[in-house]
């Protein structure tokens, strides 16, 4: 009796332990959009939960284009591997200021190197008032109040984490550029010239080369570290239409518009397709984890 | 031994004086007797088990014809048994179901092992304020800072808990491959700027 008993505890314990064991399965995850929203996992890949677009950098207005973005990031290691990372996105504006970005999501910085992720479409649109994430995958689409940007700026949710984090990264350079020296000294840090202009991709544009330098020293480099960045502005799109930044901690940065058109874009791009489901942006009820000690 | 034993009632020793062969026989069982009380002295801590000696002594009264006797069945004893393997099975589930969740790299993660742990570059500063709940962003490896003005974008995904790893985060070996969902800001070129994860 007594043995036959513990075999039976034994077996319900062992029991125990391996159904606790188990990982969730698909379609289990936390995200608000839910399982309808996300793309089977590759095996160790990522899953595609949802988007929300974020606030624009500043509303331009009277300056219409269509172009592809293409970005290429090199880093090359110390015993000569190279990491390159690639991102291309198809970019709109129209007259009113309106934008629309159909982003390609590939390993997301290394987040999911073999997952394939669907393509999202983010809207930005002052004139209604409203951001939109489309999910062409699923024709689904994530709306969420526009926000005038700039620091005074009320946005909601996620979009005032972003904004935050943006104010954030401005600060923290202000503060790197304090570190680095101030007035005479860090304009002697901090170099700008002029390229003069050319023409890129059909588009007359002003070049600009600043260069940093971090002084031998300044964080423990034995020699002085020159960080360079070259971009190429266009006053008659009112953005840069080439750009390349070149960190030895870091690597190279190339991101260049191709295939620019001036011709306004169709309104139908700056809003969600009839058959979207739309559903409204929320605030998440996770909390995030805690970022990791700084040593 | 009859002529011992009836000799023995009457004064054993002045026999055993006379006769040469009793008193061979008399020192022979005192040699033996001795031997087996040391013997016994020094088993004394070896004993059968206890169920040895009761199945032992059933087989005997069996054999002998004799009733066993049965101790009376107390109903109180399989409840406790499984009362108590039932909360030991909620106790580990509990347990077990209370230690899944992100561990940050500065908890003490001792009872584990850890698969690796990368501490991020000095100059990558968090850009989220540790004491701001609602904004704990971690730049990406090797990213470009923010611009001013730069668009800003979010996208979600659930990704294996091991990507945690390149941010600075220790993660045990045993669920490396489990899913954590992540927030991940991308920037005006639609790379990767910043990344935070939810429990």
């Amino acid at each position: 009796m007594l043995t036959r008993t513990t075999l039976t505890v034994a077996g319900l314990l062992v029991l125990a332990v391996a159904a606790s064991a188990q990982n969730p399965g698909p379609g289990r995850g936390r995200g608000r959009f839910g399982p309808a929203a996300g793309n089977a996992a590759a095996p160790g890949g990522a899953r595609f939960l949802g988007a929300e677009a974020g606030m624009p950098g500043r509303v331009v207005k009277n300056a219409p284009y269509s172009a592809d973005m293409v970005t290429e990031s090199t880093q090359t290691l110390a015993d000569g591997n190279h990491i390159r990372q690639s991102s291309t996105a198809k970019v709109y504006r129209d007259t009113e200021g309106r934008t629309r970005r159909e982003q390609s999501l590939n390993a997301l910085g290394g987040l999911a190197p073999t997952s394939n992720l669907p393509q999202v479409v983010f809207i930005n649109d002052p004139v209604a008032g409203f951001n939109y994430a489309l999910n062409p995958q699923n024709r689904t689409a994530t709306k969420s109040a526009w926000a005038r940007p700039g620091r005074g700026g009320q946005a909601p949710g996620s979009n005032q984490s972003m904004t935050r984090l943006r104010q954030q990264s401005v600060d923290r350079s202000a503060a790197n550029a304090g570190r680095w020296g101030r007035g005479a000294a860090a304009r002697q840090n901090i170099k700008s010239e002029s390229l003069g202009r050319q023409t890129i991709e059909g588009v007359p544009a002003d070049g600009t080369r600043t260069t940093m330098t971090i002084a031998a020293g300044q964080m423990g480099n034995e020699q002085p570290i020159q960080i360079v960045t070259e971009r190429w502005y266009s006053p008659d799109l009112q953005t840069a239409v080439l750009s390349k930044r070149t960190d030895p901690r870091m690597g190279e940065t190339v991101t260049r518009l191709a295939n620019i058109s001036r011709a306004e874009p169709p309104n139908s791009l700056f809003e969600p397709p009839a058959d979207y489901k739309v559903a409204e942006a929320g605030n998440r009820t996770g909390r995030p984890a805690a970022p990791p000690a700084q040593h | 031994m009859p002529e011992l034993a009836h000799q023995a009632e009457d004064g054993p020793f002045e026999h055993v004086r006379e006769c040469p062969a009793c008193a061979a026989l008399l020192n022979r069982q005192r040699t033996l007797a001795s031997g087996l009380r040391r013997l016994a002295a020094d088993w004394r801590c070896v004993e059968a088990p206890a169920r040895v000696e009761s199945k032992l002594t059933a087989a005997f009264l069996g054999q002998a014809g004799l009733t066993v006797l049965r101790p009376a069945t107390r109903w109180w004893v399989p409840v406790a048994t499984w009362a108590t393997a039932a909360a030991a099975v909620v106790a580990l589930a509990m347990f077990l179901a209370r230690d899944r969740h992100v561990v940050p790299a500065h908890r003490s993660t001792s009872s584990r092992v850890e698969l690796a742990a990368v501490e991020p570059p000095a100059d990558l500063e968090t850009l989220g304020d540790s004491s701001d709940a609602d904004n704990d962003f971690i730049p990406m490896p090797n990213a470009a800072r923010i611009e001013p003005n730069e668009d800003l974008n979010l996208v979600r995904v659930e990704v294996p808990r091991s990507a945690m790893i390149a941010l600075g985060y220790a993660v045990s070996e045993d669920r490396a491959s489990e899913p954590v969902e992540a927030e991940v800001v991308l920037g005006a070129d639609g790379l990767a700027r910043a990344v935070r994860f939810f429990d």
